[in-house]
């Protein structure tokens, strides 16, 4: 039973994930009164992509190739052993912690930085520059939040997290909880390239991960897309199923049939929480480049005040 | 209510970090009037968890609304529409250290804080979390030595003054009324102090028939 649940999460995740995408497109325009795209755009643009003949630029290497199929089986991997659609560990949740699945995000995104590089476009280079800029500073932030989490629950096992912090009101609304909250919400709007950080357009001045995959077409182009749906879904799954809404996720003796009604619940957060980001991307210009590296900072005084609260306050 | 306590101290430490970040002026003063009413918050509850101090906790938090939470930022605001013709893009020209710096300066000072705090009062007051208060009193020493515009020096002085309202509410209860007042209005009363030095010495020149010119001769 444990491998039909693995089965159906990542069956879950590659269906659902560019349908999220796709309800935040369609609310931006909707926000700025513009009639918008489907909610399905996502579902269509990959269906044209997947029929058509990819191109290859005649010096990269099989990297190129390679890249974007293998960074999709890293998201499949990490929608298997995260708490998406339950609260208790799957059977290869054993595999990689907290820490691990941190290991398999970052190898994911060296990836993708490899293959854009191996491209040998200019437009790819400076994406992956800035990227990489941006990641040097996002890593340490990321291992903080987790250490800090791992300090409340003795454990870095996402599962435990989610447990300890929905049967445990004294950490949910403590400080240390509400400040790694905010610092994770801010690493997300980076790493899901939300507007203040990086705008969706394809601007030289600004652009980030529109650069990256700029000489990829067809099949590839398909999969490189398909793979941000599912890091974006993935990782909000991960902030809502484990630090913000930790409550309702289904545990092993609800049955079958809970699950398959949380999948719907869970659609439900995401969209809440893309409603945020959506009027976020809509309010808020973007930050000049150089500017990205305060938002940077800020996020990290706060992964930061949440190791000082947890001295002082305990 | 302790935790309370640390929660809107923490609060106050969380403005200080975006107050560096912030450039713009009037954004600054805004936070701070933000700021100040948390700290009239923060002396509310601490009147409603000391009954002892009758009501003079109360009358604090009244002076911190009307005077720091309202009436001081409302006069920046209005100096800075007499001063500028677009008030609202006055900002920091050249400050002193980049933004990420100045708060990763401040989280070293932060810690500092806590540090002072644990090795040398915690031991007499066994208030945990009194190092938030000595926090914001150095957060608010940068804000003032990394700005050059007066304005947010200015307001780094009276985030200062809260960080002394704060400590002496919370860790040293019971101090008279004069001395807490005392914190809360100093600007205030400089102010008006100051006002009425050269109201008096206007009027004594008057009476003397005088003009400012003769008075500029000596």
């Amino acid at each position: 039973m444990l491998y039909l649940y693995s089965f159906i999460e990542i069956v879950y995740v590659i269906l659902a994930a560019p349908l999220i995408t796709g309800v935040q497109r369609s609310l931006e325009e909707r926000i700025e009164s513009k009639q918008g795209p489907s909610i399905l755009q996502p579902y269509y643009d990959l269906i044209k992509l997947f029929h058509k003949e990819s191109i290859v630029p005649q010096i990269s290497s099989p990297v190129f190739r390679l890249g974007p199929y293998v960074i999709v089986m890293f998201y499949a991997f990490l929608a298997m052993i995260l708490p998406i659609i339950t609260a208790f560990p799957l059977p290869f949740a054993p595999s990689a912690d907290f820490i691990g699945g941190g290991l398999f995000f970052g190898a994911a995104a060296a990836i993708k930085k490899f293959s854009a590089i191996d491209s040998r476009s200019n437009y790819a280079h400076l994406g992956t520059s800035r990227s990489a800029s941006l990641a040097v500073f996002t890593e340490p932030i990321i291992v903080l939040i987790f250490i800090m989490l791992g300090v409340i629950s003795n454990t870095n096992n996402p599962f435990v997290i989610n447990n300890v912090l929905r049967s445990s009101p004294q950490w949910y609304f403590s400080l240390v909880h509400g400040f790694v909250l905010v610092a994770f919400f801010m690493v997300l709007i980076i790493e899901t390239g939300q507007l203040p950080v990086e705008s969706h357009s394809n601007g030289e001045l600004g652009m980030i991960d529109q650069a990256m995959p700029f000489e990829y077409t067809g099949t590839d182009l398909a999969m490189y897309k398909l793979g941000s749906y599912m890091k974006t879904f993935i990782l909000l799954s991960v902030f809502l199923n484990v630090y913000l809404i930790p409550f309702g996720v289904p545990m092993e003796s609800s049955g079958f049939l809970s699950i398959i009604i949380y999948m719907g619940i869970h659609l439900l957060k995401l969209t809440g929480l893309i409603v945020i980001f959506a009027l976020l991307n809509t309010t808020i210009s973007k930050f000049r480049l150089y500017k990205n590296f305060d938002f940077l900072a800020v996020a990290f005084a706060l992964a930061f005040l949440a190791s000082l609260a947890y001295y002082i306050v305990k | 209510m302790n935790q309370i306590f640390e929660v809107l101290g923490f609060l106050l430490i969380v403005f200080t970090l975006l107050m560096q970040w912030e450039i713009h002026v009037q954004r600054i003063i805004i936070l701070f009037a933000a700021s100040s009413f948390i700290i009239a918050l923060f002396l509310v509850l601490l009147g409603l968890n000391r009954p002892h101090e009758e009501n003079m906790l109360f009358v604090l938090a009244g002076l911190t609304i009307v005077v720091r939470g309202i009436t001081i930022p409302v006069v920046m605001n209005k100096a800075l529409h007499r001063l500028y013709k677009k008030p609202w893009r006055v900002r920091e020209d050249k400050p002193m250290m980049g933004v990420g710096g100045s708060i990763l300066l401040s989280l070293v000072l932060i810690t500092i804080g806590y540090f002072i705090y644990q090795n040398s009062l915690y031991s007499v007051l066994k208030v945990r979390s009194g190092s938030v208060p000595f926090a914001l009193f150095l957060q608010a020493s940068l804000l003032i030595i990394s700005h050059k515009h007066a304005y947010i020096q200015m307001i780094g002085f009276l985030v200062m003054e809260n960080a002394v309202v704060m400590l002496s509410g919370w860790v040293f209860g019971g101090l008279p009324f004069i001395v807490e007042a005392g914190v809360i209005l100093d600007l205030l009363g400089l102010v008006v102090v100051s006002s009425l030095i050269i109201r008096v010495r206007e009027s004594s020149i008057l009476r003397e028939g005088d003009t400012y010119e003769s008075e500029l001769r000596g």
